[in-house]
């Protein structure tokens, strides 16, 4: 007998996932259903290509469609979720029952209390803050950009020789030293300083954003700074709270929703959780892992449609992330422990970084270098298993 | 030579079509075309160069002449 198969989220997880089902066989109904005003979209380009006002916005949407019985309501969000009874409250007071859902609600900006958001203050995450900033631009506009990770430090990238002033900041003392480790970070650091942002890191900030004044104001404890725009990327958490009064479901230390490694959720029956919002099972590294890139997401689309219809199960690959900066392209694969030590390989102009933890190489980053990608994944897994 | 896209891991940077325009279009739908599935062996330089320099490594050279 045919299901109704209920998506909450419409970005990229949701998306794929639909679309995934339908390759596979799935004949039933799939509904899904959407914050955002927008057609489904990846994420990727935001910080990247789309502030740059050369890229078209055409390009974030996501390719292809699903076939009917198909419905889509988008500017909607669920508000709450009962697992037992199988139904699901809608914002628009509405209640929608299912046979299966797939939790994509991905994540949330993490927000400061004295910056609320505004034309002003961004937290870069959707089309919508992308394009208000991008609204802003110009070559006498000051930017300050909070929080040097992928978000803030491609930013900074993307607009440095755009606007009149770039300053990063980051209490850590490098850019993105926890995703690709502190060699390659002050390879970053360099980089950026090389193509006029500046940086100020190692300090913790505060921001005033004062109604009587025509600029945000970014304090460190020895320095004032006056922008126009303030750009935040502190990181992100899971946007699961709408299933927080659910029973039997368990949450990780963030927040993202715990599943098996099939992507279905534990404890629960029909119910599967991808992208931002989850927590699968890794069987390579033998934990659960939450990954906040485009690449686990759509692998994890692609597993849960299998996991619903019983096809066969996609091949494992490891955690992938890829940013570009200054021209520069930098990729990451497995994943960097916190007690990593990294080891550093040149070749000629390449570079390598391995990330080593309890007498394994657990990741790696490459800068410039993907000829190695595959090389390196393999000896990843190698090491693993 | 025969290449292959795989339009799952395709963010439509349009690295590709910097690299080998004559292969690799992204067009102003915002998706990559492949306008020549076996180009021609002159030029399996620069399509292994684009495949190379994919940031999602999209492109696959499935067979080499």
């Amino acid at each position: 007998m045919p299901k109704r198969c209920v998506i909450i989220g419409a970005s990229l997880g949701g998306f794929r996932s639909a679309r995934e089902l339908r390759r596979v066989g799935f004949s039933g109904e799939i509904t899904l259903i959407g914050e955002e005003s927008f057609s489904p979209y990846q994420r990727p380009p935001l910080s990247k290509q789309l502030i740059k006002k050369t890229f078209p916005l055409e390009r974030c949407f996501l390719r292809g469609s699903v076939a009917e019985p198909f419905s889509q309501q988008l500017g909607l969000t669920a508000t709450a979720l009962d697992s037992h009874a199988k139904k699901i409250q809608l914002s628009d007071g509405k209640e929608i029952s299912y046979d299966l859902a797939i939790v994509a609600t991905g994540a949330k900006p993490v927000t400061i209390t004295t910056a609320a958001p505004s034309d002003r203050v961004i937290y870069l995450r959707t089309i919508d803050d992308a394009l208000r900033l991008r609204d802003q631009l110009s070559n006498e506009v000051r930017i300050g950009v909070v929080g040097a990770g992928f978000i803030g430090s491609e930013v900074a990238s993307s607009l440095s020789h755009q606007v009149s002033r770039v300053v990063l900041f980051d209490s850590d003392e490098q850019p993105m030293s926890k995703a690709i480790g502190p060699y390659l970070a002050q390879a970053l650091k360099e980089l950026h300083e090389s193509n006029g942002v500046e940086t100020i890191f190692g300090t913790s900030v505060s921001i005033v954003d004062s109604q009587n004044e025509d600029f945000v104001s970014i304090e460190t404890p020895s320095q004032q700074f006056a922008f126009d725009v303030v750009v935040i990327g502190i990181g992100v958490r899971p946007a699961t709270q709408w299933l927080k009064d659910s029973d039997s479901l368990h949450f990780d230390a963030v927040g993202a929703l715990m599943a098996d490694k099939t992507g279905r959720v534990l404890d629960t029956d029909d119910l599967y959780v991808v992208g931002d919002a989850s927590s699968w099972f890794d069987p390579i590294y033998q934990q659960h892992l939450h990954v906040e890139h485009f690449e686990s997401t759509v692998n994890q689309a692609m597993q849960v449609a299998r996991s619903i219809t019983g096809a066969p199960s996609i091949d494992y690959e490891l955690p992938f992330a890829w940013t570009e900066q200054h021209g520069q392209l930098i990729q990451t694969v497995g994943v960097r422990m916190e007690d990593s030590k990294d080891e550093v390989i040149h070749q000629k102009d390449h570079l390598l970084v391995t990330f080593h933890s309890s007498e394994k190489i657990t990741g790696a980053a490459l800068f410039n270098n993907s000829e190695a990608l595959e090389w390196t994944k393999s000896e990843i897994l190698a090491s693993l298993s | 030579m025969k290449i292959e896209v795989d339009f799952d891991k395709c963010q439509s940077n349009a690295v590709c079509m910097q690299i080998a325009p004559s292969v690799f279009e992204v067009r102003d739908d915002g998706y990559l075309y492949v306008l020549d599935e076996s180009p021609e062996d002159s030029l399996q330089p620069l399509v292994e160069q684009a495949a190379a320099s994919c940031p999602t490594q999209a492109i696959k050279i499935v067979s080499r002449s």
